[in-house]
């Protein structure tokens, strides 16, 4: 991830913090409310720049998906060998009862 | 001239040997399932983690775009935008849809298709052959003894499942770099904790946000019977808080499991795949859990 955007995050986090431990000791109302206004400022910054974090993740997974759809293409290959197999057993049991019709078949004829 | 049996036997034993040696270093299906079963449940928690964080974020991007003296666009960008969730489903679609696919492949019961069309096939051998002798087309019907079929279907089976498990191994250490990249990925987004960059980080700020405006009202406050409900609010605040932290850091360490338990199959590493398994399903309800726990929290005051 974008160590720039995460340095700006790591900063806003601690400030966010700062301000809330010292909301948490402030008994005078208005500097309460004041310290409440600023910590919201923050914190409109703070999910900005988590928007920013989480596309920019998004897009690294975006990047990687078709790894894993390579591999799913791999794996559903190799299942589809082995149905290829039966599939040709299949075929041959086909082909002995087109036989078996044509024996029947001839078995009518000569009667 | 030496019969087939006499002259087969030695290289049915090689094969066989071969086949059951390589069978051994395969990936086993009961630890691929639960890969699969994990990476259901992280796609079922992730949609439920990002659910809450959206609705705790909503509430903060309102107040802010209230505190403003213009409304414009510019005060409601989402914390975590639709076009990145959905490429979170589109990873979670596609582990999922790999996960099947390996659990299909070495399943025990992938060469059961192929057993019922060897047998179906010996019928039918059977029955044609014994219509043309019949018919005198032909003066004796092939004989083939059913033990000497039933190895055979063995061998090949043997053989199919040889394949499928090396296969399976092969694609599994192919993709395993990129899985852990994609889980680690995952893993970091949420965070290592709520003070380093990280949606735990930016949850907790939200919080304290929400809990600084009861500290606000509770200073304004004039009587202690006015103080209560407020600090009964903080308090109740404070636990959703820890639940909503605990399942997003679960969530977390169910990611990195799951990276481990791929790991572990790709290394082929029994003992630490069955480590890292039953990480996975710590993990996993742990998560379930916190998420019934987080589930019943109403999502705004």
């Amino acid at each position: 991830m974008n160590t720039t955007l995460q340095t700006i995050q790591s900063l806003l986090i601690a400030q966010h913090t700062a301000l809330s431990q010292l909301l948490g000791q402030t008994a005078d109302p208005d500097a309460a409310q004041t310290i409440l206004m600023e910590m919201q400022e923050v914190l409109h910054r703070i999910n900005l720049v988590q928007n920013l974090l989480f596309k920019q993740a998004s897009d690294k997974l975006n990047d990687l998906l078709p790894g894993i759809q390579k591999a799913n293409t791999a794996l559903t290959a190799s299942l589809g060998d082995i149905s290829n197999v039966a599939g040709f057993l299949s075929s041959c049991s086909s082909f002995l009862q087109g036989v078996d019709q044509a024996v029947d078949l001839a078995k009518s004829l000569t009667a | 001239m030496k019969s087939f049996r006499q002259t087969s036997a030695p290289f049915l034993g090689i094969v066989l040997a071969t086949v059951l040696l390589s069978g051994c270093a395969s990936a086993p299906n009961s630890g691929v399932q639960t890969f699969s079963k994990g990476v259901s449940i992280a796609k079922e928690q992730t949609d439920t983690a990002f659910q809450a964080v959206t609705d705790l974020t909503g509430d903060s991007i309102i107040d802010y775009a209230t505190s403003q003296p213009t409304l414009n666009d510019a005060s409601f960008q989402p914390v975590l935008d639709p076009q990145s969730i959905a490429v979170w489903d589109n990873v979670f679609s596609a582990l999922g849809k790999y996960a099947q696919s390996l659990t299909l492949l070495t399943s025990p019961d992938v060469t059961t298709q192929y057993e019922n069309a060897v047998v179906n096939l010996a019928g039918e051998v059977k029955q044609a052959g014994s219509d043309l002798q019949n018919q005198k087309l032909i003066s004796s019907s092939p004989q083939v003894p059913a033990s000497f079929a039933a190895a055979f279907t063995e061998l090949g089976d043997l053989l199919l499942r040889a394949k499928a498990e090396h296969d399976a191994k092969r694609i599994i250490s192919q993709a395993d770099p990129t899985i852990r990249s994609i889980l680690t990925t995952m893993a970091d987004t949420i965070g290592t904790s709520t003070a380093t960059p990280g949606l735990r980080a930016t949850v907790h700020a939200n919080w304290e946000q929400r809990k600084g405006a009861e500290q606000v009202a509770f200073v304004k406050a004039k009587t202690q019977a006015d103080k209560r409900p407020i600090a009964v609010l903080y308090s109740t605040e404070m636990s959703q808080e820890a639940a909503q932290d605990l399942a997003l850091s679960s969530l977390r360490e169910s990611l990195l499991s799951l990276a481990d338990a791929h790991h572990a199959l790709a290394s082929n590493k029994n003992a630490d795949l069955a480590s890292a398994v039953a990480s996975v399903e710590l993990a996993m309800q742990n998560t379930v859990n916190l998420a019934n726990r987080f589930q019943a929290i109403p999502a705004s005051h």
